[in-house]
């Protein structure tokens, strides 16, 4: 009965059929239950009407959306290639199989095929029994190519999976450690470099982490997450599977049987081995740390702790003793310490230029500048390249609200990024001691003024600069002032200014603090409203847009295509002002300090207590109490005339507390109260007068 | 029809095997005694294709062991502890090895269980070790095989079964000139098998002798001299061991039967004994030989 041809054994084949049937069986079992069987659920749902449905959530089934059913397609083909290829780490096994006339080939092929029958079988009739109950109970959305596709995709990742499962095997001699690094290696190629781009950010002032992060989704393992998939993906990954058996095969015809029970089988491979698992869980620990005290102290204690746990496990592991306090052992941690402290050093040094470097002005070509890299991330780097032009007769006013990508093209624009960009870099000393010891500065988070800004210069050679900072933005405000009265700035951040006025359907302006509301539907009237609030939005200036100022309302558009967006009606539009004015809807669309409020009083902060316990006195006690309080404050200020409760009203911040120098209470003739401040350069006289006195 | 020449292995920092050379001829049993971590396993599984050696070579007929299949296919290896697949009845791994090994005899397999007498339909697994041992003899000799490679075979197992494994695998050399290796700790379990007899001590084969040979050539003497031991008694005769009580010497020496008897009624002994000696005694006394020569050598 012996094969002729050698590539299988048929005798080895139907041995692993009868041992490990049972492996596919509960796959198919797996699959039935979360695929054929979840169609039922849905489609018995429907049934009795318990919920309206949407057709698509059968789809769901096939985009890898349920929990289970992902966690049996990964689980299952690697404990397949764990049982298959398990002779290899029993020693008694490993040589009753080897004194077989079997060669090592043979045995390998065979037991993949056997293995690959187990997994594909069972995706196959899972993906009939579909495609027959979708047909048969005629379900909707749910083509035969929806589940082709499922099933193409499935067999690809299982193959993979299982491959990674079997070439794994052949270089450690644990099921366990065969387990545990088959998966390792699935995550590794994200894995590995999300830990070092964590990392380089802890030493790099002005890492790009978040563009970075963006391009590192090549995980296999995370990638099934990531439905659809893209061809190259496909080709990578069977380029992978290809290169994994043939690297197994080459491991296999290679190993010595006696490694079974040993973590690592080739001796060559130990070092790497070692070393990679201590780097690897240096940058997790190092980064945890520095992630939850937010310091680089932390951080180099983290590194220190997991680099030496990993070390010493590893070699417990390696050596299967617990001797390995042993001078070479050590000898080998310390040479691994030095190399390591002279790359953070140099990281932290900047031996490559990074923060300082800038590219030529006359070299960049446009320059991307926002809070996040996001909007980029469906593009790719060649994308944000093209030059679009913003000018206002080119303006093409679309019926959609769609902001164009914050790329600056004009060349003061440029000119004033680059600035403002060159004045963060030579703050870098600084920025950094506090970027690497923010624990020291959170303080200067609680009012939240440090935001993100990122930076990608697309240079007419085709390269791209990327930097990502964290910056206290008044420090900034010479540079930010002209960037941010540009117009390509307010086309950038104002949807308003990109549309169309003829496809508005209705604009609802809906006062704050009271439920007075304007509708505006005349298109003429419209048309009127957008034009005032363009030119308001393209006069407003640098302090306007900064100034913590409550608006008078908040803009509701409605387009004709039932988008909608909303907008502030801020207090420095005046035109808009005027506009409702014309319309006579004005007391309608505000706050009138004459018809809605009663009395307003100011108290002035003494200075005693704690620092920022009086801000969050408002999320702890009633504004009534807190009003009665102020009204017992011996000197307060009680304002009752409307001309002077509008001027209030045009200079109150919504800051209260104790970093205002001025608290205010408004109560409103429906008994609702608000609070809010002054600076000392927006109280009006009167308030300060009344404070000297 | 084995030949290893100069096989070495290590593991590690440990040496398994030094160098170790030993030729086996067709349908003889080779006995392959040592201590426990001699390398007798080692050695056997380099012989049988499951490990590689790192240096050395070994052939069957002139060819290479490690991955020949049609080689592999007529050899047997009976490890000290075998190995089955769990829950398979004896009847499975029957079939496993009948679709594995192309000489399979059903017949021979089916004759066996009448020597063996076990439930073909147990399970091996629930089977006592030393019924374990047995079930991977019944297997083993159903593949009819050319060689028969045995690690410690006679180990836990009853007398009875042990006489009846032996002349199994007596029976089997006989009729079909099949050749056997058989290691073990205990020299004497060798004794009455083998034919050559290898010592293999820390990795390295000390010595390899035929038996036959070996049993003519050394002899145990009780001699005893009325008038004292003359002096020029021991001269040109090899002796590997003496001990005097007064005027009796009991001497081990090499040498032709004859040649020494005649020698020593030369000097009118009271009395000559020739005195049985065992396999144990003999290595024991050759093993000494070679320690001696190598201090002379020191020295």
């Amino acid at each position: 009965m012996k094969l002729k041809t050698s590539f299988i054994n048929q005798g080895v084949l139907l041995n692993d059929f009868k041992s490990f049937s049972w492996v596919g069986a509960v796959y198919l079992l797996g699959l039935l239950l979360s695929v054929p069987l979840k169609i039922i659920m849905l489609y018995s749902n429907a049934e009795g009407a318990i919920l309206s449905q949407d057709p698509e959530i059968y789809l769901r089934i096939f985009s890898y959306d349920d929990f289970w059913q992902l966690m049996i397609l990964i689980i299952a083909p690697v404990l397949t290639a764990l049982l298959l290829f398990g002779y290899l780490q029993n020693g008694k096994a490993a040589d009753m199989a080897h004194a077989l006339p079997v060669k090592r080939e043979t045995l390998y092929h065979t037991h993949i095929l056997a293995g690959l029958i187990f997994l594909f079988v069972p995706l196959i009739i899972t993906a009939l029994a579909a495609w027959a109950l979708v047909a048969g109970l005629g379900i909707p959305k749910v083509s035969g190519q929806d589940i082709a596709t499922w099933l193409a995709i499935s067999l690809l990742f299982n193959l993979l999976y299982f491959i990674t499962g079997v070439a794994t095997g052949m270089f450690t001699g644990l099921s366990s450690v065969q387990g545990v690094l088959s998966y390792i290696l699935l995550l590794l190629p994200s894995g590995l470099s999300m830990l070092l781009l964590h990392n380089m950010r802890i030493y790099t002032y002005g890492f790009a982490f978040d563009s970075y992060m963006q391009s590192v989704n090549i995980s296999p393992l995370a990638e099934m997450f990531n439905y659809p998939i893209h061809k190259i993906e496909i080709a990578a990954y069977l380029l992978a599977s290809i290169t994994l058996y043939l690297l197994g095969l080459y491991l296999y015809r290679r190993r010595q049987l006696e490694a079974a029970g040993s973590a690592i089988t080739f001796d060559a491979l130990r070092p790497f081995f070692k070393y990679g698992v201590t780097f690897c869980f240096m940058l997790f620990v190092g980064s945890y740390f520095y992630q939850a005290q937010d310091s680089l102290g932390w951080a180099c204690f983290g590194y220190l702790l997991g680099s030496l746990t990993a070390y010493l496990g590893v070699e417990i592991l390696l050596q299967k003793s617990l001797h390995v306090f042993k001078l070479k052992i050590i000898k080998g941690f310390g040479i691994y310490a030095l190399i390591v402290i002279i790359c953070i050093g140099a990281l932290q040094l900047d031996l490559t230029g990074y923060e300082r470097r800038l590219p030529e002005l006359a070299e960049v070509e446009s320059v991307y500048m926002d809070n996040v890299f996001y909007p980029l991330s469906h593009l790719n780097m060649a994308q944000t390249h093209h030059t679009v032009n913003y000018e206002y007769n080119d303006m093409n006013p679309g019926a959609h609200f769609e902001t164009p990508l914050p790329i600056y093209t004009r060349a003061e624009n440029i000119a004033d990024v680059y600035a403002l960009h060159q004045k963060i870099v030579s703050n870098r000393t600084v920025e950094k001691a506090v970027m690497q010891n923010r624990y020291r500065y959170r303080n200067s988070f609680v009012t939240g003024a440090r935001i993100p800004l990122c930076f990608i210069y697309n240079l007419k050679n085709g390269s791209h600069i990327c930097r990502q900072y964290k910056v206290n933005l008044p420090d900034y405000a010479r540079q930010l002032k002209s960037i941010y009265e540009s117009r390509e700035y307010k086309i950038f951040h104002n949807a308003i200014l990109s549309i169309n006025p003829s496809e508005i359907k209705m604009l609802e302006i809906n006062a704050i603090k009271t439920n007075k509301s304007v509708r505006i539907v005349d298109q003429k009237l419209i048309q009127q409203a957008v034009a005032a609030l363009q030119s308001d939005i393209m006069k407003q200036t640098y302090e306007d847009m900064t100034v913590n100022r409550p608006g008078w309302a908040g803009i509701n558009i409605v387009l004709k295509n039932n988008d909608t967006t909303g907008l502030e009606w801020e207090k420095s539009y005046v035109n808009f002002e005027q506009f409702l004015k014309n319309t006579g809807e004005y007391t309608n669309a505000r706050l009138i300090a004459h018809n809605d409020i009663l009395y307003a009083v100011i108290t002035k902060q003494t200075g005693e207590g704690k620092k920022g316990t009086e801000a969050y006195r408002l999320y702890e006690e009633e504004p009534l109490q807190l009003l009665l309080k102020a009204e017992k404050t011996p000197g307060h200020l009680k304002i009752i005339d409307p001309e002077i409760l509008e001027i209030c009203l045009r200079q109150y911040t919504d800051i209260y507390g104790d970093s205002q120098p001025y608290n205010v209470f408004f109560l409103l003739k429906n008994g609702d109260i608000f609070t809010g401040g002054f600076t000392e350069a927006d109280a009006p006289t009167f308030v300060k007068e009344h404070f000297t006195r | 029809m084995i030949e290893v020449e100069g096989v070495s292995k290590r593991f590690q920092e440990i040496e398994a095997l030094n160098s170790v050379t030993l030729a086996v001829k067709k349908g003889s049993i080779y006995g392959l005694a040592g201590t426990n971590g001699a390398g007798k396993t080692t050695l056997l599984k380099i012989l049988t294709g499951v490990y590689r050696q790192d240096s050395g070579q070994v052939k069957y007929d002139g060819e290479n062991i490690f991955e020949n299949n049609d080689l592999k296919a007529r050899i047997v290896f009976i490890p000290d502890n075998p190995y089955f697949f769990t829950n398979y009845t004896i009847d499975d791994m029957a079939n496993f090895y009948r679709r594995i090994y192309p000489r399979w005899e059903q017949g021979r397999y089916l004759k066996l269980r009448e020597a063996f007498n076990i439930d073909m339909k147990r399970r091996i697994r629930t089977l006592s070790k030393g019924m374990q041992r047995q079930v991977a003899f019944w297997l083993g000799l159903s593949i009819a095989p050319d060689i028969m490679m045995l690690d410690e075979p006679l180990d836990g197992l009853d007398p009875v079964m042990r006489q009846k494994v032996k002349n199994l695998i007596i029976q089997d050399v006989a009729e079909r000139e099949m050749t056997v290796i058989i290691s073990s700790h205990n020299l004497r379990e060798l004794e009455d098998v083998c034919d050559v007899i290898g010592i293999l001590h820390q990795g390295k084969m000390l010595i390899q002798k035929d038996l036959d040979d070996l049993r003519a050539d050394v002899h145990k003497i009780q001699v005893a001299f009325s008038d004292g031991v003359p002096e020029s008694l021991l001269q040109d005769m090899q002796t590997l061991r003496q001990e005097r009580k007064g005027n009796v010497l009991i001497m081990v020496v090499r040498g032709s039967h004859d040649e020494t008897v005649r020698r020593i009624q030369s000097f009118n002994p009271a009395i000559l004994d020739i005195l049985p000696l065992t396999l144990e005694e003999i290595f024991i006394c050759e093993m000494g030989d070679c320690g001696y020569e190598i201090k002379n050598i020191l020295y």
